[in-house]
């Protein structure tokens, strides 16, 4: 029997793509509505329905408060956090302030949390691919950008985790796109991946030796990217109306709304055009009564590229950085791959020109090579005999806080993973008997200015002057990227240690209570409606048989065709019944095909018996 | 220390006996070679000599990893090799790490003076290594074996000398491999680029000789070793123009003087001191026209030829 199939997904800001390797090939699935890209987008009808992927964004416009886009820069976050509240000023939907810090968006009178709402999308993903191969899919790589954190990395895999998916693997974005570029090539060589996407923008170099995909560096900005384009374009189009009309429309949800939209779409546009208009009428009636006031600007791509400079100069300097730390000069790439819708913009190719000092690679679809990566990684890593091998690494640095509020690094930013490091630490007081191991993620030499991914204590220790007690701090970061930390006390061999897990903003029993009820759903969703279906159409095939056996059987003349079909009748009602306890739609709909075709031959002979007793 | 080697042995035999998604080769493998690792230098994890450059470290921690990265053992039931693995992955990666940092690489060889003389190029698994060499050994102490065997070391030995520019050595051992094994392409290629090497390399140190002999002024012994020389080396103009004009002497043999001239005319056309001794040569010989006609050509590569325009004052003048 072939192996289950196994998906690759790029979980993106404004859209999602699934793909898997066919045939040695990576390809793209379609969605059941034949499209390649399915936006990211979860709503509740006000039916009480909950729709996702392009009927959800449809309908984004009459409902926009119950309408969530671009959960990915909200997922793992903390709500207290500075970035989270700039992002929260622009959204249209509420969010409010969960247990833990975490976030919550109010929907369909429920509050759910972000890896609820990212489930969303990915079920809807989950159920196109089965949709395609015709059998249950669960296992599945998923993508993030590099330069997400271990609590923004584990919000996904819980995501996963709740739309009924086995993750294998979280891997970067960027890492991704190289797969797919490098995959069944003979390349060999340095790459760089330039990914500005529609929320984020990573960078990395990446070394290509035969089928070994060796990540250099990485490095990005995860609030970086088509959206704070879009609303460049928002900001100048509601200024423009304030100063005319003296009304501001970012106090209207559904106004600013539209605006998102036609703020995307005069973007798109003028990657190809130089001059575009947008048109919005009736955006809102004014204050005072009278006539509703239209929005009508016309917009030129010098205009465009005048209002986000400094958008394209951050890339830039990310790129210089990143490259350094790789001790790479431009001139030492074989390539520079563009991934990301947001590279069409023809002045993100000039700047990226310009620096790499090269033509950027136009071997890549750019929406759709993430998510033809994960699928070569699932392949990859699923597959006996694999030539693809990717070596990757730590986005961001691990290290302990210490005496005076400092963070002490033990494993630096791109580290190839699996790794593990151990460093000797002493006490920083007299008579100290417990130390406390706060275990950090982040570039700050300020302890607080990190991520704290979890902390223990180590108790026990000698009574001696300070620094007389030495603590083995021991790192160690498995291939699948978890994080464990454990100290030793080096006199009594004490030990404790951590696994660093579910820091994604639900805990682990909110995480079990989502997958408890999520199964107790099941029958709801529509993958099952359409298995109950088949099952039905089988079980009433099944009867049409049973009933005709006796019959043929009674009038069996002893012939062997008569004996061959009653034969064959017997053999299909018992595949039947095993088809029937399992869940592939695909077998049920052949199941019930035979038990049809054996029914008609029956009929058949009955018939053609009782005419010649007649 | 039996009792710990036996304890070492029980693990093993455990280890090999635990039911697991690998072969036995690649069981015994990955334990030998995590046994080995405290053992093992940073250059020999990688299984590269000493000294290795920084593209070989980079392609040998690539082939490594293709082996032993966890990733290539997804999903597998490895039991207690899991861990066995992922302790090999760790080490070839920190020996990665140091070796490919310009500065930490400086550091550990400084550090550790002893591995840039050790024998080179220890391989991954040393252990494999000598069984295998051992076992070809035996196989070429074997009767059938013993002449191809004996012909390749000859050819191997051949090649080392050739490398070292011993090309005496070197033409001896093929010349005997040649003997031993007539039909053999490999050793007659060999064989004739060392015969023109030796021979090359012999008339260099007969026209060196011929120069002492000259300054000592033993010109009969230099004259033999002039032609010797040319003898040798066809292509020698030098040694060809040497051994004429000293045959150009009395008592000597005129037409091989002239031969010899010719020669050295025909190799270095260009060469005013080689066409001059020919004509004085013809001279001698009483050609006076087709001297004439050498000081002529040798007049117009260098006009200011002393001898030359001598010669040429002489025959326009003759009364």
């Amino acid at each position: 029997m072939a192996r289950e199939p196994v998906i690759g997904i790029d979980l993106g800001t404004t859209n999602s793509v699934v793909g898997t390797v066919q045939s040695g090939q990576p390809i793209v699935i379609k969605n059941r509505l034949g499209q390649n890209l399915t936006p990211s987008v979860v709503a509740y009808a006000k039916s009480g329905k909950q729709l996702v992927g392009q009927i959800a964004k449809r309908q984004a416009v009459t409902n926009p408060e119950a309408t969530v886009y671009a959960a990915k820069r909200l997922i793992g976050r903390k709500y207290s956090s500075e970035r989270v509240q700039q992002v929260i000023k622009t959204l249209s939907y509420p969010v409010t302030c969960g247990e833990h810090d975490d976030l919550r968006v109010q929907l369909g009178g429920k509050l759910l949390s972000l890896p609820e709402i990212s489930a969303a999308v990915l079920r809807e993903l989950k159920l196109d691919a089965e949709a395609s191969f015709g059998e249950p899919v669960s296992r599945a790589v998923i993508t993030v950008p590099a330069y997400f954190n271990d609590g923004q990395r584990q919000a996904t895999k819980d995501a996963g985790k709740i739309a009924g998916l086995d993750v294998l693997r979280i891997i970067n974005e960027p890492t991704a796109a190289a797969l797919a570029y490098g995959f069944g090539k003979n390349v060999s060589g340095k790459v760089a991946i330039f990914d500005l996407g529609g929320g984020t923008f990573d960078i990395s170099v990446l070394e290509i030796n035969k089928g070994v995909f060796d990540v250099a560096a990485t490095g990005g900005d995860t609030l970086l990217g088509g959206e704070d384009f879009d609303k460049r374009i928002i900001e100048a189009l509601v200024f423009g109306f304030a100063k005319e009309h003296g009304i501001d429309l970012r106090k209207d949800r559904m106004a600013l709304q539209r605006l998102k939209d036609a703020a995307e779409k005069a973007k798109i546009e003028l990657s190809t055009v130089n001059e575009t208009q947008v048109n919005l009428p009736f955006i809102c009636t004014p204050p005072g009564g009278g006539s509703a006031l239209h929005l009508q600007r016309s917009l030129t791509r010098e205009k465009l590229e005048e209002l986000t400079e400094d958008l394209c100069e951050r890339t830039i300097s990310i790129c210089e950085q990143v490259l350094s730390e790789a001790k790479v000069r431009p001139d030492d790439l074989k390539e520079v791959i563009l991934v990301g819708g947001m590279t069409r913009m023809p002045r993100i190719i000039a700047k990226v020109k310009n620096y790499f000092r090269r033509e950027p690679s136009k071997g890549v679809h750019p929406e759709e090579v993430v998510a033809l990566g994960a699928a070569v990684q699932a392949d990859a890593l699923t597959q006996q005999e694999s030539r693809v091998l990717l070596l990757d690494v730590t986005p961001q640095s691990l290290g302990v806080a210490i005496a005076g509020g400092y963070a002490r690094k033990l494993i630096p930013k791109n580290t190839t993973v699996p790794t593990s490091t151990t460093e000797v630490f002493t006490t920083s007081k007299d008579l100290q008997t417990t130390v406390k191991i706060m275990v950090l993620q982040g570039e700050s030499e300020i302890a607080r200015e990190n991520e704290l991914l979890g902390e223990f204590v180590l108790s026990g220790l000698r009574e001696a002057t300070r620094g007389e007690v030495e603590i083995e701090v021991t790192f160690d970061i498995n291939s699948e990227g978890i994080v464990s930390a454990s100290a030793k006390d080096k006199e009594t061999g004490m030990q404790q240690s951590i696994t660093v897990t579910a820091s994604g903003g639900l805990t682990r029993e909110e995480l079990d209570e989502i997958l408890e009820k999520q199964a107790d759903n099941l029958l709801d969703s529509p993958e099952d409606e359409e298995l109950a279906e088949r099952r039905r159409e089988l079980s009433e095939a099944m009867r049409n048989v049973r009933g005709f056996l006796p019959k043929v059987k009674a009038a069996m003349d002893g012939s062997d065709f008569a004996q061959d079909a009653v034969r064959r009748g017997e053999q299909g009602l018992t595949r039947a019944e095993e088809v029937l306890r399992g869940k592939s739609i695909s077998a049920l709909v052949a199941a019930t095909d035979q038990l049809t075709r054996t029914l008609s031959v029956f009929k058949g002979w009955l018939q053609k018996i009782g005419s010649q007793e007649q | 220390m039996g009792s710990e080697a036996s304890v070492g042995r029980t693990a093993i035999d455990a280890a090999m006996a635990e039911k697991v998604d690998l072969d036995a080769d690649r069981k015994k493998e990955i334990l030998s070679l995590e046994r080995a690792l405290d053992r093992l230098n940073h250059f020999e994890v990688l299984g590269l000599r000493p000294g290795a450059s920084a593209g070989e470290v980079k392609k040998a921690y690539h082939e490594a990893s293709r082996r032993y990265h966890p990733d290539r053992f997804f999903e597998k039931n490895l039991g207690s090799f899991r861990a066995r693995v992922e302790r090999i992955f760790k080490r070839i990666h920190d020996s990665y790490s140091v070796l490919s940092d310009v500065d930490l690489r400086a550091q550990y060889e400084r550090d550790h003076p002893e591995i840039a003389s050790a024998p080179a190029a220890a391989a991954p698994l040393p252990q494999d290594e000598a069984r295998a060499a051992e076992r070809r050994a035996r196989l070429a102490r074997h009767p059938y074996m013993a002449k191809l065997t004996r012909v390749h070391e000859l050819l191997d030995s051949g090649k080392k000398s050739l490398a070292a520019g011993d090309f005496g050595k070197a033409y001896s051992d093929l010349h005997l491999a040649s003997k031993l094994d007539p039909k053999n392409q490999d050793v007659h290629e060999l064989l004739n680029q060392v015969r023109h090497r030796h021979e090359q390399q012999r008339a260099a140190e007969e026209l060196k000789r011929g120069q002492v002999a000259e300054q000592e002024k033993d010109l009969a012994g230099a004259a033999r070793c002039y032609l010797n020389a040319a003898n040798l080396d066809p292509k020698s103009s030098l040694a060809a123009s040497k051994a004429a004009k000293l045959l150009l002497k009395p008592g000597h043999d005129l037409k091989q003087a002239r031969d010899l001239a010719q020669r050295a005319v025909d190799l270095d056309p260009n060469n005013a001191d080689h066409r001059f001794l020919l004509a004085a040569i013809l001279d001698q010989a009483g050609m006076g026209k087709l001297a004439s006609r050498q000081v002529e050509e040798a007049l117009k590569l260098n006009p200011n030829h002393p001898e030359a325009k001598k010669r040429q004052k002489k025959s326009r003048w003759p009364f």
